[in-house]
Order: C-alpha cells, then sequence, then structure tokens
C-alpha cells in the first residue's frame, strides 16, 4: 500500500500513518496520527492517550525515555492494545505503547515496523507500506 | 527522531516534575501544578473532574512499580 506523506500540526508534509488503536476495554477505539520513526524503540504515544485507551495506573510502569530533547519522563503499557493501519483494516497487530509528557505520536520499530515492511521515498512524498 | 520543538518539549516535561514525593500517591493518578500535587483520584477521568483541577494541570499516573530505561 501507497501512503502518501501527511501534514503535521505545523502543516509540513512527513511520513506520517493514521492508525485506529483499539483500547484495552471493550468499545474504547481512537484514531492516532503519527510519525514513522526508525529511531523509536517502539512506539510511543501522548500521556493523555492512556487514558482515552483504558489504561489504568496499574497497567502502566514508569520509565526514563532518552531520546533527541533529552530525558523524558514515561509510562510503559503492560498490556497490549489492537491497531490497525488506516486503509489495512484486515492486518490487525498489537501494540504495548510508552506514554510520554511534551512528545507526539511516533511510530516504533518492536509493533509497527515489526509487523509492516516499510519503505520511505523522500523524492514522492510517499510511504511503502508491506505486511510481514 | 522526533519533530518537537525543544522549547515545547521542556515546558511539557517540566510540568511532569513533581517537587514533591509521590510515594502516598501510588496506585493513583495525581494533577500536579508547578510540581505541586492538587488532588489525586482513582481514575484520571475523575480526577479531571474535580473543581480544583485545571484542564492546564498535568495529569500523571503513579504506578506502584520503580522505573527502568528505554531509547526512543
Amino acid at each position: 500500500m501507497i501512503a502518501p506523506y501527511k501534514r503535521g500540526a505545523d502543516g509540513q508534509l512527513r511520513p506520517y500513518l493514521l492508525l485506529t488503536l483499539f483500547g484495552v476495554k471493550p468499545g474504547l477505539e481512537v484514531e492516532i496520527l503519527g510519525l514513522v520513526d526508525t529511531g523509536a524503540d517502539r512506539t510511543v504515544l501522548p500521556i493523555d492517550f492512556a487514558e482515552e485507551l483504558g489504561y489504568t495506573v496499574d497497567d502502566l510502569a514508569p520509565r526514563e525515555v532518552s531520546q533527541v530533547e533529552g530525558s523524558a519522563s514515561a509510562w510503559v503499557a503492560q498490556k497490549p492494545c489492537q491497531a490497525f493501519v488506516d486503509g489495512l483494516p484486515d492486518t490487525r497487530f498489537e501494540i504495548e505503547p510508552i506514554f510520554v509528557g511534551g512528545l507526539n505520536a511516533l511510530w516504533g520499530r518492536a509493533d509497527v515496523m515489526m509487523n509492516f515492511t516499510i519503505g520511505v521515498s523522500e523524492k514522492d512524498q510517499e510511504l511503502n507500506l508491506r505486511p510481514n | 527522531m522526533a519533530v518537537q520543538d525543544q522549547e515545547s518539549f521542556r515546558e511539557a516535561q517540566s510540568k511532569l516534575d513533581a517537587k514533591e514525593d509521590l510515594a502516598p500517591y501510588m496506585g493513583k493518578w495525581v494533577a500536579l501544578r508547578n510540581g505541586k500535587v492538587i488532588a489525586s483520584d482513582l481514575s484520571a477521568k475523575a480526577l479531571r473532574s474535580q473543581s480544583e483541577v485545571r484542564p492546564t494541570d498535568a495529569v500523571i499516573p503513579v504506578p506502584r512499580s520503580r522505573p527502568g530505561y528505554f531509547i526512543a
């Protein structure tokens, strides 16, 4: 599947992907636009999504996260939510997000990229996704 | 790589920096303002509905487990 770059909050085209995440409680479904990030070990989401996806305090473990802007407080989900990429609803996979304050959503290697081979064409401003 | 303004990131992170011991709140969500706990509750939704909690306050979980380390 070819996924053209999307505009972020600042209006710039980047390799963003829209994912639908199903929370850990029934009936919770959230669409999240995140950046495909080969530098992220696993998926990172803003902390506010923890509540929207139904995680309780006991479902989260604290972590210190190191990334380009410096060290950050984070909380790792201890149980997975289900997800699919916009346009590929039949390919469901699990994500155990890391929730961080002050960072945008980043799709990481251990979950999104473990389930898709992703090519990036900056020239054509598009992503090429192939389910693994 | 993360598309992020460093200043806004640091500002957001500073809001999460508690200036008091959060051990008494383990197992709860807390609302922080200037690093101080304003209120706590078992659910984030219930916490946000408390009258003393403002939309600009940081709402964070206080898990019972100890911190680890990760690279994003």
